[in-house]
């Protein structure tokens, strides 16, 4: 799947490369631009769940939420995830729409231009909307094309007597009855029907969550999360599926703070590749490639509080099954070049990408214990998220 | 003299009681003098009486009081309940205008002309006060029937008073006002008598006579100060009346005047301020507006007050129109209507509810603003008090209602799943009391004193509420009463006067038109 380039070209393009790190700042710009980084517009009321949602759905305690009763997000902002340098998704967080002593007109504005999918939250038995629903109509007109999912959220306070997140998740099809669960309450059917005559027109699909918090006791803290995720993937515009379906592939659940965060690192890094290998220019991929594997593996080592000795080095590219070319470059980003495999396709730079910082998260997190993992050990695990990282760039099927 | 003497005779409860208590005294003034005599010092203690009044003298000769101390005799007026805070800095006018009355003497009552214009000069600077104009202007809305149904008023209360200070005195009329001499007059023959009879005991006091006549003047200072004292209350009086009359309350003359307000002003000054006396004025109707956000709560409140089911609750939005409901508190005879209002901020509202909404809270006594705790997003709460507050800036003349917060949904607070009353909120240890108490506290910050205070709680039958909770929410209804009975009184007296006004030029119009068809 990915050819082993000319030896010498590579060198010579690198050498080129490394001899201007400005000339790569600008290439890596150019990629980052490129990148079909699927950004969503959170918009809704204070407290309707916004920085919950991207809490959820990132893991990361970036987003502020809120304890209810007091609007928590004080500045609205375009949230990279997991950063800047290797954004994976976009959050476009409002600050809340009804919130005393706020006007949106000015974010809406900014937000407008920049997004690929609106999710507007509303709380399912909130109905104080309209100062909601009048800039949402003109959101709507400047961008008609643009899908909008309505989330409806804290489902429990429609149904304060029965815990709706005990069951499987409700699923609410355009102007069809809810489905999910055996046992559904008329009102919660009601409410639902209420919100879709209230939105008329200014929506295409809606989704049923509640993230309450998971110390308020309910059995499940992510309710609707699986289907949230679905809509989001069948909603976005073609070119940004990929993204989203390897974004939101893995269960993060049970994992380790650190292990979280090697994981976006990965999957961002991976996707950059990704990017990167699909620009038709000749040779501008290459070094940008070795340029984000390389600051991957940096990253990774960091996270897991390792210091990069050349031995890491050596033996990670080592690993990766290629021919070895630890090359001391005189600049510092590429002062080691590890690894002259690369993909010829898309697909395969992100899974070589995937693989390679698989490789990294293992060996850093068992070199952080004290112990040298062998090269037997590396090799197999290599192969294995190889295929897995193939499997996560499929095209996901609409 | 002769005025005393009848004074006595006709109360001879006095006689007794003076006589009894004096007879001591009197007792010991004479076996004093005769041991006095018998031992030969009198002679020479004898001094020591006309001494006492050479040091009164030359202290009240150089030791004058200063203005101030002497305007602090009278007590800064109550003020009434249903005064509007326009009302209440103009009386800071007043009573700065009194302080500055210099000493005045007896012929000021006989000189109609002098309190004439002290009290025209005052009401000039309260009509730029009110009109906010130059004050040769300001005149202009004043009418002589209004000028001089202020100095009868205060001449009415004046009377109380004085009677109150100097028992004896009787002035209820303008035309009594040329006694008020004769009271002090009273002062100084009373200190003659007291001379005379000391004579008695005293033949040598005839020789201390001059002297006598001199300190005669610290009665004359007496006497001068307590015209100045009456004199400056009359001053307060007519102040507090100018002010109603710039207020628009005295326009349709003092008798209504008197019988509308008359009894809440004087139950007010009667009480002292203790204001369950208010109760007891005749029995009236106030309005309760409950308003809020849709699905705030405040159907679920109406039948929380009223313990039962009373109104349409529901989890969609439900209230359509303003609906009025009775909402009798125990030992009072006051007649309380609840009105549940639509909730704002709805979408879907139409034009009509919202001018309902409007029209309910402007027409509401006291407002109990209703706010779901889980919702933070309180915009429309805010504009909602601003346009209250508005309208009260427009109409001046109006008392504005209090405004109470009543939080409800804290059952949702974090956490989430736990409700276990009671929770004392106030000094916060649970997670949950934590919350209600943050909770109360942003709503201070974000209201400001617009919202006197607040009572957090949940309404959902299902999950009862703990008895204090509730007990708090009546109890702050309550007092509140008295203030929403000044609010409905104010309203309904403007309510009137308007209707009158009105009556009054259809009834002109249609006398207009009769004649002129007549003619034909
Ligand atoms: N997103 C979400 N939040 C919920 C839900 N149910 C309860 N919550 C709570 O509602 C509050 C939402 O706050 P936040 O996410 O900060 O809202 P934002 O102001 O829209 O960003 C938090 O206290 C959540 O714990 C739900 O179904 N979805
Ligand atoms: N959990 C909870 N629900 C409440 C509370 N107060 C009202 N509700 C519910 O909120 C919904 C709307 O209440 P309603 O009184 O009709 O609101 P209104 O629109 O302001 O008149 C109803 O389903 C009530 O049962 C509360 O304190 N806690
Ligand atoms: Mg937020
Ligand atoms: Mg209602």
């Amino acid at each position: 799947m990915f050819g082993i380039f000319n030896q010498k070209k590579i060198a010579g393009e690198q050498a080129n490369a490394a001899e201007s790190d400005d000339d790569l700042k600008k290439k890596m710009e150019l990629i980052r631009n490129r990148a079909p980084v699927p950004t969503l517009w959170l918009f809704g009321k204070t407290g309707s769940g916004k920085s919950s949602i991207v809490q959820r759905l990132t893991g990361s305690d970036e987003a502020k939420i809120g304890q209810g009763f007091r609007p928590e997000t004080k500045f609205s902002r375009r949230y990279d995830f997991p950063n800047g340098e290797e954004p994976l998704l976009r959050f476009l967080d409002t600050r809340g729409i009804g919130e005393a002593h706020y006007d949106p007109t000015e974010d809406i504005d900014s937000f407008h231009s920049s997004s690929h999918l609106v999710l507007v939250t509303v709380r399912l038995v909130d109905h104080a909307l309209d100062s909601l629903v009048g800039p949402l109509r003109q959101i709507r007109r400047d961008a008609p094309d643009r899908p909008v999912l309505l989330v409806l959220t804290c489902l429990h306070e429609a149904s304060p007597e029965q815990d709706l997140s005990a069951g499987s998740e409700l699923v609410a099809e355009s102007s069809a009855p809810i489905h999910g669960q055996d046992e559904i309450d008329e009102s919660l059917q009601q409410l639902i029907d209420l919100k879709r005559k209230q939105f008329e027109g200014l929506f295409d699909r809606v989704a049923l969550i509640d993230f309450t918090h998971e110390s308020d006791g309910f059995s499940n803290s992510g309710f609707g999360e699986k289907n949230l995720k679905r809509l989001i993937l069948e909603m976005l515009p073609a070119a940004y599926r990929q993204t989203w379906a390897a974004a939101m592939s893995t269960q993060l659940e049970g994992k380790s703070e650190l292990q979280r965060r090697a994981h976006w690192q990965i999957l961002a890094s991976s996707a950059l590749a990704a990017t990167a290998s699909a620009v038709p220019i000749p040779w501008v991929n290459m070094p940008v490639v070795l340029a984000i594997q390389t600051r991957m593996i940096r990253k990774i080592a960091c996270i897991y509080d390792q210091q990069m000795t050349s031995k890491h080095w050596f033996a990670l590219s080592n690993v990766a099954g290629t021919q070895v070319a630890v090359r001391m470059a005189s600049r510092e980003l590429l002062k080691f070049i590890p690894f002259v495999g690369i993909a010829a396709s898309i697909a395969g730079a992100f899974a070589f990408t995937f693989a390679l910082g698989k490789v990294a998260d293992w060996y850093f997190s068992v070199q952080a214990q004290g112990k040298t993992p062998s090269d037997e050990e590396l090799r197999t695990i290599f192969a294995d998220q190889l295929a897995r990282g193939h499997k996560l760039w499929e095209t996901p099927s609409k | 003299m002769k005025l005393l003497l009848k004074q006595l005779l006709n109360n001879p409860r006095i006689v007794v009681l003076f006589f009894v208590w004096t007879l001591p005294c009197i007792l010991y003034v004479i076996l004093g003098v005769i041991a006095l005599f018998q031992t030969g010092w009198l002679l020479t203690l004898v001094w020591v009486l006309p001494l006492n009044w050479l040091v009164a003298w030359l202290i009240s000769t150089y030791w004058k009081p200063t203005l101030a101390q002497r305007s602090k005799h009278i007590a800064a007026p109550e003020l009434p309940e249903f005064w509007a805070e326009r009302d209440q800095s103009a009386m800071q006018i007043v009573e700065s205008f009194r302080a500055s009355i210099a000493e005045v003497d007896e012929s000021v009552f006989t000189d109609p002309q002098r309190y004439i214009n002290d009290v025209q000069s005052l009401s000039r600077q309260l009509a730029s006060h009110y009109y906010r104009k130059k004050e040769e202007e300001a005149l202009h809305p004043v009418t002589v029937v209004e000028i001089l149904a202020v100095v009868h008023l205060a001449v009415e209360d004046l009377e109380a008073w004085t009677q109150q200070n100097f028992p004896g005195s009787e002035i209820a009329t303008i035309g009594h006002f040329s006694k008020i001499p004769g009271i002090t007059k009273q002062v100084g023959n009373l200190s003659n008598l007291a001379y005379l009879a000391s004579m008695i005991f005293q033949p040598i006091k005839v020789l201390a006579y001059p002297i006598y006549r001199k300190s005669g003047v610290v009665a004359t200072e007496l006497r001068s100060e307590i015209v100045t004292t009456i004199y400056q209350k009359f001053v307060q009086m007519a102040g507090f009346y100018l002010i109603e009359m710039y207020s628009g309350r005295l326009k349709a003359g003092s008798r209504v005047y008197k019988e509308r307000f008359g009894h809440l002003v004087g139950a007010v000054r009667h009480a002292q301020g203790d204001r369950s006396k208010l109760d007891q004025i005749n029995p009236q109707s106030i309005s309760i507006a409950l308003v809020g956000q849709v699905n705030a709560g405040k159907s679920s409140l109406v039948n929380h007050l009223l313990r039962g089911q009373h109104a349409i609750t529901s989890i969609m939005p439900e209230t359509k129109q303003v609906n009025r409901h009775r909402f009798p508190i125990a030992d009072s005879s006051i007649q309380i209507s609840l009105l549940d209002t639509p909730g704002y901020s709805d979408s879907l509202i139409t034009r009509e509810s919202s001018a309902e909404i409007l029209k309910g809270v402007l027409s509401a006594d006291i407002v109990l603003l209703v706010l779901a705790a889980n919702s933070p997003a309180k915009q429309s709460d805010v504009q909602m008090l601003n346009e209250l507050m508005k309208h009260y800036r427009e109409h001046p003349e109006l008392k504005a209602p209090r405004v109470l917060g009543v939080v409800t949904h804290i059952d949702l607070l974090r956490p989430v799943q736990e409700w276990q009353p009671p929770y004392d909120w106030r000094s916060p240890k649970t997670a949950k009391e934590r919350s209600i108490h943050d909770t109360i506290d942003y709503c201070r910050e974000l209201f400001g004193d617009a919202i006197q205070d607040y009572v957090p709680l949940c309404l959902l039958p299902q999950k009862s509420n703990e008895q204090s909770a509730v007990d708090d929410l009546l109890e702050l209804i309550t007092s509140e009463v008295s203030q929403g009975q000044a609010v409905a009184l104010v309203r309904a007296y403007y309510d009137q006067f308007q209707k009158g006004r009105l009556e009054r030029v259809v009834d002109q119009v249609a006398n207009l038109v009769k004649h002129s068809i007549r003619k034909k």
